[in-house]
């Protein structure tokens, strides 16, 4: 804590170091749009650092000089440039401006709408829903079309999928690349999943979670390769930048804000949610002369697994501009419980800015430090639980007839391989502890009016240590060791050093009436991964604290399993850019030289061309049509996100005896997209409505892949990575629209829509490859999806139920179309896993104080593999395990088995309203005493209704289920809860 | 202005330094072996013949795709047990796709072999142990014909990553003739006791076993009749002339000691033993097990206890009782000695009806309480809940030792086989055999009274003796009843059938074609 303050000070003292008093005479006025005063907005003397921001009334005073020019703006409107022309005093009424004139950040520069020649869109802070968003990646849910983000469960801090036009891989990662403050990240997670051949594999934490939403001005996502081919061989899963809040640009004595808030969450029961049986229900369902029925207990599944979780956040924000620096300083705690007991994120933050200018302004000196200490707390929330089940799977099958705990406090015991859940709940901790650095130096040069070099060095470190352990008090079938020893530990360690070192030459200036902006750049990128792991099991019976005392493991030398990996990859990078506007016409185009480590040999750089042009057809006109720009683009990015040491032969030691890992393939190269799209922005209806509208294709060859063995044979078992034969065509409609449904004095009422609808299909394409593996009692080698020719990306491949005959047993299609029995039916292959179509929609409402927004989203066209209810809701399982009361009631024998088919296959199709904020702006009256001088407090629900037919937890899923390292999609297994929030927040200003 | 200077001086300077990178990549955490690009491992003869091995000490490899898809075995599904994503009940059915598991297993198993064979025929340094290798190779490309009837090769292993080619059935059976000729010349004799290292009676019967199938490898795809050229068949004859393995015949041993000399925890000494592969609890070069042999079929509650899974088709128990034998007579079905009774307390062979204790006198129970009655009857998907768990004939071929543990070798090839092979090739048009006197002498051996050496009879007689041995399929799809219906598949199977699938991951390969109809 005296650390803390010290570094406080000592950050002050610069900020007032860097306060200087101008010589020019006093220039004072008001600053308003068409509504009133407009308080903060930002007033500068043109080609200075000289400014300041309006007050409460609007009012501002400067200093300047008779011939200055006064820069006049505010977030939302158009900016002015004012002459003093030696008034004292200057009245300046500012016009709202679009959408088309945000400005995006894009690769190496920004833009605007109106003048981008690529599909760009950006989320700004003020458009975001006021959610305690774990991820940056949940602001853009339902933003922007043509992303879809998916949240792989409801856990606090779980992993989030996010897709820019779809799935361009196989099995090369189909994640963006995201860059922050120029820094592009490296592919991958920070964090460890779990691993253990009997508790079953568990999921890596989502390794964006180190951002504080406080901390975000926008997020840009590049969609098509006009955009991103300046990422060449990274580009092709699509670029999201990050952006953080900066200092002020005016001189103004620090600013301090505090935003606070207090959550509730609760289990988001989903309305079509088949539930497990009640206790009465599950007793009146019970032949006579059960044993079942002498049972008093009573259980409720939800009693033990979740709780009512509260959750807080505080950030801390100071800011200060000087004569020559800007600087912002953030620290942010927030405290989030999940609704599964033992569940939960506390993340703490602390993020510095600091931007100084020297040398009459010609070197800009930015600095950036984003640190983030992360704990997260989970469960033995598992993805591949077999039939003793995971915390889910026990507290749905226990039976509502017993206790979980007796009168004594013991635990109700009834086999090992019919868990307890309270005791499994008690006997199990996971925690994983991260903590990450990203810092960098960002340097421009300006070398004359026209040229500016830039250079940045950034460095990304981050550590993580992932502890679970199981008690040896739980006795769980196959974890105690031959000599009857229970309890296991594993550690897993995660370190990561990355480097980014870019260098850019940029020159501006206009030719014969053609404006000019060239870029050229040089990148160096270094990712250093490495870790290891130490599973321990057999302890002694009362040892406690596992982890923390790992050795105390009985006999030694059976006791421990351990591993290490260590591997780096390099980039080098030569590129550049013309932008050119010409009367109408724009033009960009890019081209990247890219190497990596990664390729073969005789591959090891890929070249990637990019052009896109724009014309505009209407510009600044009056009436319907206001602006109207065309807009086409082609270009060719890469993916090179397969794993290190593909391309090489790798031999490895393992219990002394050396074995090979992968063999050498010389040629390996990155997947390559292929993307062509039109599109056309417009402001129509006297600038009251604003929108895009885009078609595209995307293809991508090349695609990477182990040769399967049998491929290979004969030859070794090990694999070697090929590309191959194949394209993966992504095709889509985006449409995005903004209204402005009422603009007056009092009332503004905005409504946007976005939707976009996508095609995917794998062709010419010779393999028939397996994923979505199936697991639970009787299911081994069981898989639902597969990657083929003339299909979509995880097409259901499974048998098509038909109902029950009069016995009970299970009828499939057969080959000639009738029913019958599964031992002679054929699967089907007609159901895609990907939603076809994704919508967003939002409205927000300002009515004096009062403001009001929320939003929806939804995913529609697909099917979600319920595999839950596959592994546990038989007819057999009941009068043992729980079940929903349909099972009893369907028709299916006792012993017939729930063989993988479509009676497992669910419609996708959701609708959430997703979050509702309601705020009210106290103005300065109330607390003024106590030195605030703005306050806003707001309601906010998240997550409030999902509609849906969908009979799991929640059909937005999307539970790890890859087969030999093809990831799967839509598939549900005992997913974590999502929960419904009530927060109640205030903001301060001081 | 100065430092301005200094400033991009140190930018340059750095970015030098930096961009020196040559993106050479390491592999940190391994090693890369020498000659990359090139396979990277090498073989020996006992890790080949662990490949033999690794296609029968597994349940549902060769013994699966063998006798499931035939009409000796199948696997019901019992509740949420045995139920595998219906790979067992498509197997029995004859609905099975490429994505089948245990094909796909099987495939790699059998070019695993092929693989190290031809690794060690290119190690000069490994000449002493060509002649093996060669037998093991072409015992390899004699499965790849009979199950996939293609079969892939490299001319070279230098650049892997070329596509392999593939030799058409035609093409592989005159190589697997060759490779078994040549080892046949260069193998020594069999000694006593010596039937797990490979031998020239090895050779000659998969040679003798490559000519009687000969029609079948080299005729029309999808045929179920074929004309067998009277040069193989007495090529066949020859061969099993040349042999010097025996029968385990005499001294008192027809009534069943013989026979069940070669499934016995003490089978090495066997003479009837072609060629076997070592199961030895803790010997070093012990290869086999045997141990699924049991345990696949036996109930829970049993001793030894097992998985209650695959079954003898009700059906193919009826081969047993033909010829007036009575039920239990024929020893080659139920057999057991009173060690057996006291360890197990059940007949080895097939088992029916009620299961007993070890003893013999105490009923065993099924989890639920019920009698453990198998029974005769058994559908693919068993429903009665009292059934699920009983229903069924349960098999022990190979006789577990005192401690519950594999010690029996298992035999590839056996006398017996050689001699029923015999007596059909004579029947096909071969010279210099006597169907009847082969006939005769496997029937004497277990009792039983002489039949007419017919193709029928000789046909039955395999069924008999030869039970779940890994046989079966390629017995049917010769005799052209491997379509044809059966107890639990009621309809006549589509020609394409008769061969399996390639695996859907081999396909990668472009020079690989999917069999026809698939």
């Amino acid at each position: 804590m005296k650390n803390q303050k010290t570094f406080f000070s000592f950050f002050l003292t610069i900020c007032i170091v860097g306060l200087s008093f101008a010589q020019s005479s006093n220039v004072s006025g008001t600053v308003s749009d068409a509504d009133g005063p407009l308080p903060g907005a930002t007033v500068v003397v043109k080609g200075t650092n000289t400014g300041v921001t309006t007050d409460f009334d609007g009012n501002f005073s400067i200093q300047a000089a008779g011939d200055d020019v006064l820069v006049v703006s505010y977030v939302g409107f158009e900016s002015q440039e004012v002459g003093v022309s030696n008034q004292t005093s200057i009245s300046v009424v500012l016009s709202s401006s679009n959408e088309l004139d945000e400005v995006i950040i894009t690769g190496y520069g920004s833009v605007t709408k109106r003048d981008a020649t690529g599909a760009v869109d950006a989320v700004s802070a003020g458009d975001f829903d006021q959610v305690s968003a774990d991820s940056p990646a949940q602001l853009l849910r339902g933003k922007v079309a043509g992303v879809q983000i998916t949240s792989s469960t409801g856990e606090p801090g779980a992993g989030v999928a996010i897709r820019v036009r779809g799935n361009s891989s196989v099995r090369s990662g189909n994640e963006p690349l995201i860059v922050v403050d120029g820094v592009p990240l490296a592919g991958g997670n920070t964090s460890s999943g779990l691993g253990d051949e009997i508790l079953g594999s568990g999921s890596a934490k989502n390794p964006l979670n180190f951002l504080n939403q406080n901390d975000i001005e926008s997020i840009s996502v590049l969609k098509d390769a006009s955009s991103t081919a300046i990422y060449g061989s990274r580009g092709a899963n699509g670029v999201i930048v990050i952006t953080t809040k900066r200092g002020t640009v005016v001189e103004s004595a620090p600013n301090v804000t505090y935003s606070g808030s207090v959550s509730f969450s609760s289990f988001a029961e989903n309305s079509s949610f088949n539930d497990v049986m009640s206790r009465s229900e599950y007793i009146s369902n019970l032949p006579s002369g059960s044993a079942v029925a002498s049972e008093s207990g009573s259980y409720k599944w939800q009693d033990v697994l979740l709780r009512n979780a509260t959750s807080t956040n505080h950030d801390i924000t100071v800011t200060a501009g000087g004569q020559n620096s800007s600087t912002r300083l953030s620290i942010g705690a927030n405290l989030q419980d999940g609704v599964v007991n033992k569940t939960g994120m506390d993340k703490y933050n602390v993020s510095l800015y600091n931007s100084y200018n020297l040398l009459d302004n010609k070197v800009n000196v930015q600095t950036r430090v984003i640190y983030s200490d992360i704990e997260d707390e989970s469960h033995l929330n598992t993805n591949t639980a077999g039939y003793v089940g995971n915390l889910i799977g026990t507290a749905l099958y226990w039976r509502p007839t017993l206790d979980v705990v007796d009168a004594t406090g013991a635990y109700t015991n009834v086999s090992d391989d019919y868990l307890n859940p309270q005791e499994l709940l008690d006997a199990y901790d996971d925690n994983t502890f991260t903590k990450r650095l990203l810092a960098n130096v960002n340097v421009s040069f300006a070398l004359n009016d026209n040229v500016t070099f830039r250079t940045i060095y950034g460095v990304d470190s981050s550590t993580s240590a992932r502890e679970a352990q199981l008690s040896p008090s739980m006795d769980i079938r196959d974890t105690a060791r031959a000599d009857g020893k229970r309890g296991q530990a594993s550690i897993y360690n995660d370190d990561r050093l990355n480097r980014t070192f870019e260098n850019t030459l940029n020159y501006v200036s206009n030719l014969n009436g053609v404006d000019v902006n060239l870029l050229a750049g040089y990148s160096y990128y270094s990712y250093v991964s490495e870790g290891s792991v130490l599973h321990a099991k057999g302890f002694n019976a009362d040892q406690v604290n596992l982890i923390d005392n790992i050795g105390g493991v009985v006999d030694v030398a059976e006791a421990y399993s351990i591993g290490s990996y260590k591997n780096e990859t390099e980039l080098q990078s030569f590129f550049a850019r013309a932008s050119l506007t010409y009367d109408k016409l724009l033009a960009t185009l890019t081209y990247r030289v890219d190497g990596s480590s990664k390729f073969g040999e005789d591959n090891k750089y890929g070249s990637f061309p990019a052009v896109g042009l724009g014309y505009k057809l209407f510009e600044n006109e009056s009436g319907l049509i206001n602006n109207l720009k065309v807009r086409g683009s082609w270009g060719v990015t890469g993916n090179q996100e397969f794993a290190v040491n593909s391309a090489i032969s790798k031999s490895r030691y393992s219990n002394a005896s050396i074995s090979v890992v992968t063999n050498a393939n010389p040629n390996l190269e990155w997947e390559t997209t292929t993307s062509t799209g039109v599109g056309v922005d417009f402001e129509i209806l006297d600038g009251k409505a604003t929108g895009s509208l885009d078609y595209f294709q995307r293809s991508t060859e090349n695609l990477i892949f182990p040769v399967p063995e049998a491929a290979t044979k004969p030859g070794p078992a090990s694999p070697r990575f090929i590309n191959l034969d194949g394209e993966l065509v992504n095709t889509g409609v985006e449409v995005g629209l903004n209204y402005n449904l009422v603009d007056s004095s009092d009332l503004t009422w905005d409504v946007s829509a976005n939707a976009s609808f996508l095609s995917n299909e794998i062709q010419n394409f010779a393999g028939f490859v397996q994923t979505g593996r199936i697991h639970g009692q009787g299911l081994s080698g069981a898989y639902a999806q597969v990657l083929t020719n003339n299909q979509p990306l995880y097409s259901y491949y499974i048998f098509e139920f038909q109902g029950y005959d009069s016995d009970g047993a299970s009828l499939y299609t057969q080959p000639d179309g009738s029913a019958g029995p599964l031992g002679s039916a054929s699967k089907v292959l007609d159901k895609q896993a990907l939603p076809k179509t994704n919508v967003g929609f939002s409205t927000s409402v300002a009515f004096g104080d009062w403001t009001m927004s929320t939003s929806f989203y939804g995913a529609f066209g697909h099917y979600v593999y319920n595999n839950t209810a596959n592994a546990y809701f038989f007819r057999g399982a009941y009068e043992t395990r729980n079940v929903p009361g349909s099972v009893l009631s369907s028709g299916q024998a006792i012993a017939d088995p729930n063989s993988p088919s479509t009676k497992f296959l669910e419609k996708g199709d959701f609708l959430r309203w997703s979050s509702l904020n309601i705020g009210y702006d106290l103005g300065d009256s109330i607390l003024s005493s106590f030195g605030v001088t703005n306050a806003r407090v707001y309601l906010n629900a998240d997550n409030l209704a999902t509609f849906t037919d969908y009979t799991g937890f929640d059909p937005e899923v999307a539970i790890d289920k890859s087969m030999g390292g093809v990831p799967s999609a839509g598939m549900d297994y005992l997913a974590y809860p999502k929960s419904r929030t009530f927060t109640l927040g205030v903001n301060l200003t001081f | 202005m100065k430092s301005l200077i200094k400033f991009i001086y140190c930018s340059v300077i750095a970015l030098a330094v930096v961009s020196c990178t040559d993106l050479e990549e390491q592999a940190l955490d391994g090693v890369i072996p020498e000659g990359a690009g090139g396979s990277g491992t090498s073989a020996d003869l006992s890790g080949l013949v662990g490949d033999v091995a690794a296609l029968h000490n597994e349940w549902n490899r060769n013994l699966g795709v063998q006798e499931m898809p035939g009409d000796a075995m199948a696997g019901p599904t019992r509740g949420g047990d045995w139920d595998d994503n219906a790979a067992l009940r498509q197997i029995h059915a004859h609905t099975w796709a490429p994505d089948h598991p245990w094909i796909g297993a099987t495939f790699n198993v059998l070019m695993t072999g092929i693989y190290n064979a031809d690794l060690i025929l290119n190690d000069s340094s490994q000449s002493s142990d060509h002649h093996a290798a060669k037998l093991l190779k072409a015992y390899f490309y004699f499965h790849m014909m009979d199950k996939f009837g293609q079969v892939p090769y490299r001319d070279s292993y230098d650049d892997m990553t070329l596509d392999a080619q593939v030799y058409t059935r035609a093409e592989a059976f005159a190589i697997a003739v060759s490779l078994a000729t040549d080892a046949l010349s260069g193998l020594p004799e069999k000694a006593s006791g010596g039937a797990d290292t490979p031998n020239k009676d090895a050779a000659r019967m998969l040679l003798a076993k490559l000519h009687l199938n000969r029609a079948v490898f080299t005729g029309e795809a999808g045929a179920t009749s074929f004309t067998h050229d009277a040069a193989d068949m007495t090529a066949v004859i020859d061969y099993v002339n040349d042999m010097t393995s025996s029968l385990n015949q005499g001294n008192g041993t027809a009534d069943g000691t013989g026979y069940w000399a070669n499934f016995d925890k003490d089978n090495d000494g066997s003479n009837e033993l072609i060629w076997a592969l070592k199961v030895e609890p803790g010997a070093s070069d012990s290869k086999g097990f045997t141990g699924y042999y049991w345990r696949m079929g036996q109930h829970y509650n049993q001793t030894p206890g097992g998985w209650n899974g695959p079954v003898m088709v009700g059906e193919y128990y009826d081969y047993f009782l033909e010829n007036g034998v009575a039920d239990g007579d024929d020893p080659r079905a139920t057999w057991s000695t009173p060690e057996i009774i006291s360890m197990m307390g059940n007949n080895v062979g097939v088992q029916r009806g009620q299961i007993k204790k070890p003893g013999g006198t105490e009923d065993v129970e099924d989890r639920k309480g019920n009698k453990l009655i198998y029974t005769k009857e058994v559908p693919l998907v068993v429903l009665d809940p009292v059934a699920i768990e009983s229903a069924g004939f349960r098999t022990i071929k190979y006789i577990p030792d005192d401690f519950d543990n594999a010690n029996a070798d298992y035999a590839i090839y056996r006398m017996a086989d050689a001699m029923l092979m015999r007596a059909e090739a004579a029947l096909l048009g071969g010279s210099g055999g006597n169907a009847q006197a082969d006939l005769d002498a496997v029937r004497a051996r277990v009792g039983l009274g002489s039949i007419s050496a017919s193709l029928d009879n000789v046909y039955a007689e395999r069924a008999r003796e030869l039970w779940w041995e890994g046989h079966r399929r390629t017995d049917m799809v010769r005799w052209g009843t491997f379509l044809s219906s059966k107890e639990l598949k009621p309809a006549e199977s589509d020609s394409k059938y008769l061969l399996f699938p390639i695996p859907a991951d081999a396909l990668i390969n472009p020079n690989m074609n999917q069999n026809p109809g698939y």
